[in-house]
């Protein structure tokens, strides 16, 4: 995530928050909060939604505690923060009685991944995305859009949805993501592409009735 | 294909913008929640500042924090233990398989057969006799500096032989200072000591020298002399030669075989011999190392001498024997 030249990168604040600067900590929280809230928000789905509380603040305890050992080689400050998220989910996940598989990066009958067929038709009767719809009936469109997308996100299993979330809403490059899953390049990038195609598939039948003018639902 | 090409082809416009425009995209902490994780991050951060200036942090304590670090400590503990190795070989000879030179005092004799805890040429020199006269240092200085073994033929010879005419150019220096430590003896006798005798003996005459020195009549095993010469032989006999003589050979199986049987004759017969020769006619066998004398081993009817001063007492048959298996040895 880009700063301003002026702002000292996180790295940075978090160095001198090792060091006892609480104002670092602050300038920290005020730029990752809200994404990180989000994250841990769908990553533990509508079910468990009322632990997100728990594992963010159980998180930035984490960091907190942490701060001595923490080194600036290596992972970015933010992308150690997502790993430590991550993992908090899917302890709470195993917790909750939750099956959390930690390989599911192959089709669910474990064939390689093929790009879905036929599902990009359907998106070509979409609006154009736009980060801020102006259009009341765009407007409209895209708040139904995320709104499946959320549940279109909870029937992907637990690696696939943190590949997508980290990729997608919080802007991780694919070597991040691997970083923060603690996996490879390759099997980010697969986790990523299961994801996307189910995410198609699943987004593509829901707003289908858009492409025949109609409303959608 | 770097990793921020596959980023742009595997981020969907799309799906980004249904997720941004999904219900929970404002989701926020309550304050609440906010308020104690910043309370929590700032008592832990107070925590530190108090730790820190907590720890006086005076010159010595980063000194000794400096010292602490692993790759300074390594550093220090190398150094001190290279000071240590310089302390205990203080004027020792770099190459401890040379032999001591001729020394007629039982110190001389003694106390190279302890290799690892002998004191230098120059420290039993002076133990034994301390030198009146300041003037001859310059002299002095020439008669007690160890001599390395020889790696080239112009080397100067690190063993003497005063009984082998021979040997006589190489072993000028030595002979100089041989002659000089017998005149040393005889400033001891005028009872005016040197300063050098009371600085060297405390750490040149260790335990196990002065154990050898109370046993002055005791037999050696085998010479330090003899038993480096052995070794090296082992080791690099192509650098060796032998003459018996006129002409010099090269180190062959034949000559190692017969050290090997003078070696197992002599075990535990070795004592001083100081200037005594051997009464009767001898053979002799001179040992050469790249070229430069540097044993003589001498055969008489009832004894082995080794050049520097040591005599093994054998029995006639004994020596008899040797002199046979010289005569097929070197033939």
């Amino acid at each position: 995530m880009p700063h301003a030249n002026a702002e000292p990168a996180d790295d940075a604040l978090m160095t001198a928050y090792a060091a006892g600067d609480a104002r670092a900590f602050e300038q920290l929280y005020a730029r990752h909060h809200a994404g990180l809230y989000r994250f841990i928000r769908r990553l533990l789905g509508s079910a468990l939604n009322a632990q997100t509380d728990e594992v963010f603040q159980d998180t930035w305890l984490r960091v907190v505690q942490a701060r001595a050992q923490w080194q600036p080689q290596g992972a970015s400050f933010r992308t150690w923060l997502f790993t430590l998220a991550h993992h908090r989910v899917v302890d709470q996940l195993r917790r909750s009685g939750r099956e959390v598989s930690v390989d599911a990066f192959e089709g669910d009958d474990g064939a390689p991944w093929e790009p879905a067929v036929g599902v990009s038709a359907a998106w070509r009767h979409w609006p154009a995305p736009a980060p801020a719809a102006t259009h009341t009936e765009e407007l409209a469109f895209w708040r139904r859009a995320g709104e499946k997308l959320l549940g279109c996100l909870e029937q992907l299993p637990i690696p696939q949805r943190s590949a997508f979330l980290l990729h997608h809403d919080d802007g991780l490059g694919l070597d991040e993501v691997a970083g923060a899953l603690g996996v490879g390049f390759e099997t980010a990038k697969t986790r990523l592409r299961y994801a996307m195609s189910k995410l198609r598939t699943c987004m593509g039948a829901y707003l289908a009735p858009l492409a025949s003018g109609g409303e959608s639902r | 294909m770097t990793p921020s090409d596959h980023d742009d082809d595997e981020r969907d416009a799309w799906l980004s913008a249904a997720l941004h425009h999904a219900p929970d995209a404002q989701a926020a902490p309550p304050p609440a929640l906010s308020d104690t994780i910043l309370r929590q991050a700032r008592g832990a951060a107070r925590a530190t500042k108090a730790a820190t200036p907590a720890r006086p942090r005076g010159a010595w304590a980063t000194v000794w924090d400096w010292l602490a670090r692993p790759p300074v400590a390594a550093g220090f503990a190398s150094l001190m233990v290279a000071t240590v190795v310089g302390l205990i070989w203080w004027e020792r000879p770099i190459d401890e398989t040379l032999a001591p030179p001729n020394a007629s005092s039982p110190a001389a004799r003694v106390v190279p057969a302890t290799a690892s805890a002998a004191p230098p040429k120059a420290a039993r020199r002076d133990a034994d006799a301390p030198r009146p006269a300041p003037a001859s240092s310059g002299r002095r200085r020439l008669a007690v500096t160890p001599e390395p073994l020889p790696t080239a033929p112009a080397a100067p010879t690190p063993f003497t032989d005063r009984g082998t005419p021979a040997q006589a150019a190489p072993a000028g220096t030595e002979r100089n200072a041989a002659a000089e430590a017998r005149n040393d003896t005889g400033a001891t006798a005028s009872g005016a000591p040197a300063r050098g005798a009371a600085k060297a003996v405390p750490f040149a005459v260790p335990q196990a020298a002065a154990d050898q020195l109370r046993r002055e009549d005791s037999t050696e095993a085998r010479p330090a002399a003899l038993a480096a010469l052995l070794d090296s032989v082992a080791a690099q006999p192509q650098r060796w030669s032998w003459q018996r003589g006129e002409s010099r050979r090269p180190m062959n199986p034949a000559l190692q075989g017969w050290l090997r049987q003078l070696d197992g004759a002599t075990h535990g017969r070795w004592r001083d011999a100081g200037d005594v020769a051997p009464a009767s006619p001898a053979d002799v066998v001179q040992l050469y190392r790249d070229g430069t004398p540097v044993a003589t081993l001498q055969l008489s009817d009832d004894a082995a001498w080794l050049a520097s001063g040591s005599q093994a007492s054998l029995p006639r048959s004994a020596t008899r024997t040797l002199k046979q298996a010289l005569d097929d040895a070197t033939r």
